[in-house]
This record gives C-alpha cells, sequence and structure tokens, in this order.
C-alpha cells in the first residue's frame, strides 16, 4: 500500500484554512443576523410611528416592541463580527465586509422610503423619512456604484475571488537607437561584462546580420571584440587586427 | 489558496449569509 508523502507545513496551512471555514461561516451568519436585526426591530418601531419609550419614571405614549433589545446588541455584534471577519479571513477568499455598509443603509433607507411613501396611519407622504431615504441611499448605494463602475464582474471577481488584480504586463523594452558613426573613435567603455572572469566572456557563435542592420551588428561586434581583448582572450595585436578586419568589413 | 479551497470559501459565504438572515428572522418573530 502506498503512502502519499504529507509536508508538515503544507498540512498545517491546510488545517488553517479547514478552521478558517467555520470561522468564516459564523462571522459572516452573525454579521448577516446582525444587519436583518437592525433591519426588522427598526420596522417594528416605524410601524408605529417612529418612535417609542420604555422604562424610566414617565407613563409612555407608545411603548417599544418587545424585540427592541435586540437592536443595540446587534449594532455591537455587528461590528465585532466584521473586526473578527476580517482578521481571521484567509487571504484570497473573498471579502464580504465590503457589502456590510451598503446592506446596512441600503435596507435602512428602504425602510425610510416604505413607510415614507405610506406612514402609519397617516395620510400623504412623510416627506421627513423620504428624506432620510435619499440620503441612505447615497450613502449605501453611492459607494456600490464608484466601486462596480468598472463593471460588476471585475468588481466581483476583484472583491469576492481575487484579492489582488491581475499584474498589467511589463513595458516593452526600450529600442536601442543605432550608435552614431562618431562614437567609433571613443574609448570602450567599461561594462559589467568586462570586470567579470575570463570564464564568463566566452564568445558566442556568430550568427549572419540580416541586410541593411549592419550598423548595430557592427557596434556589438566591436564591443565583444573589446571584451575579449579586456578578459585576455585576445592579444592586443590580435585585438588590433580583428578590430580593423570588422571595421573594413562594415565600411564596405 | 487551491481553486478547491476558495469555491468551498464562496459556498460556505452564501450559506452563512443565509442561514444568517433565516437565524434573525426567526429570532425576531419570537422575541416578538
Amino acid at each position: 500500500m502506498l503512502k502519499r508523502a504529507i509536508d508538515p507545513e503544507d498540512e498545517a496551512q491546510r488545517r488553517w484554512a479547514m478552521r478558517g471555514l467555520l470561522w468564516v461561516f459564523l462571522f459572516v451568519a452573525g454579521l448577516a443576523a446582525c444587519v436583518t436585526i437592525v433591519f426588522l426591530t427598526m420596522r417594528q418601531v416605524m410601524a408605529i410611528g417612529g418612535a417609542c419609550a420604555t422604562g424610566g419614571a414617565y407613563v409612555s405614549a407608545r411603548a417599544c416592541p418587545q424585540a427592541i433589545w435586540l437592536m443595540p446588541i446587534a449594532i455591537v455584534a455587528g461590528l465585532a463580527c466584521i473586526g473578527l471577519y476580517l482578521f481571521r479571513r484567509p487571504p484570497g477568499t473573498g471579502n464580504i465586509a465590503l457589502l456590510a455598509w451598503p446592506a446596512l443603509f441600503l435596507s435602512l433607507g428602504w425602510n425610510f422610503f416604505e413607510y415614507g411613501l405610506w406612514p402609519p396611519g397617516g395620510q400623504g407622504l412623510a416627506w421627513g423619512w423620504l428624506v432620510c431615504a435619499f440620503v441612505f441611499a447615497l450613502m449605501g448605494g453611492g459607494p456600490l456604484i464608484v466601486a462596480a463602475s468598472g463593471g460588476v464582474g471585475p468588481f466581483f471577481r476583484r472583491h469576492f475571488w481575487d484579492d489582488e488584480p491581475p499584474a498589467p504586463p511589463p513595458p516593452p523594452p526600450p529600442a536601442r537607437a543605432p550608435l552614431p558613426s562618431w562614437t567609433k573613435d571613443l574609448p570602450p567603455r567599461k561594462t559589467s561584462a568586462s570586470a567579470s572572469p575570463p570564464s564568463a566572456a566566452v564568445p558566442r557563435p556568430e550568427t549572419p546580420a540580416p541586410a541593411g542592420d549592419t550598423a548595430p551588428d557592427l557596434v556589438a561586434q566591436l564591443e565583444r571584440l573589446d571584451t575579449l581583448h579586456r578578459s585576455g582572450s585576445l592579444t592586443t595585436a590580435e585585438f588590433e587586427a580583428a578590430k580593423q578586419r570588422l571595421l573594413a568589413g562594415g565600411r564596405g | 489558496m487551491t481553486p478547491r479551497l476558495r469555491l468551498a470559501y464562496l459556498i460556505v459565504h452564501i450559506a452563512a449569509l443565509a442561514a444568517g438572515i433565516a437565524g434573525a428572522v426567526a429570532l425576531v418573530r419570537w422575541v416578538s
């Protein structure tokens, strides 16, 4: 029976990612539950006129719904869930916390919109709530529209599938212009190749130059000749003779 | 992060959203 070799480091990473599944489920479910609780309890308050009071020394005209105590807990717990989710979420697994802001403000804005159009027990429009609906729609939908302005598909891929956008292709290397003819009278450049040991300066096999491209090839051959001379592979006499041959051939 | 694990995280995100919303609705109804 064959046993597959398991790298301990890979195994630890796999276990960490598998445990992350459980934490991500808990925090995302908690965040969704908290936003939903805030949405539902707000609706309960708006259904009785938008204001309520419970407890204290006075007799309140409108008692709060029974589930209202869930709202402050949900606000704090929702913030905690976002923080813990961002802390525990492995990179590259999507980031749903970015949707928490639009989800909260668009859902609460919908409550203002619905009860602004059909206020409880009243006739006409509740303009104060409609203004709130407009402001909440701007706060929740504005960032969403800006973020998705490049297209819904790239937005979701960037934020919910890949953390990093794909790197742009590297720019093409700048084309080397042929050196002017007067540069052949200058002393040779000191290149990094000249400082390397002689074994590194092995000449490559000569390739025939394409027609009409003799000037850059001549310069390259002169530079290679100079490198060989500096590395000691060619004596000064051999170097001079080869250079003269090259120059004569280049003119011809 | 292998593609299979990323798919698992995507499914867990969706399942968690559904579970959280359903749980919150049930909780608010039960408390009310």
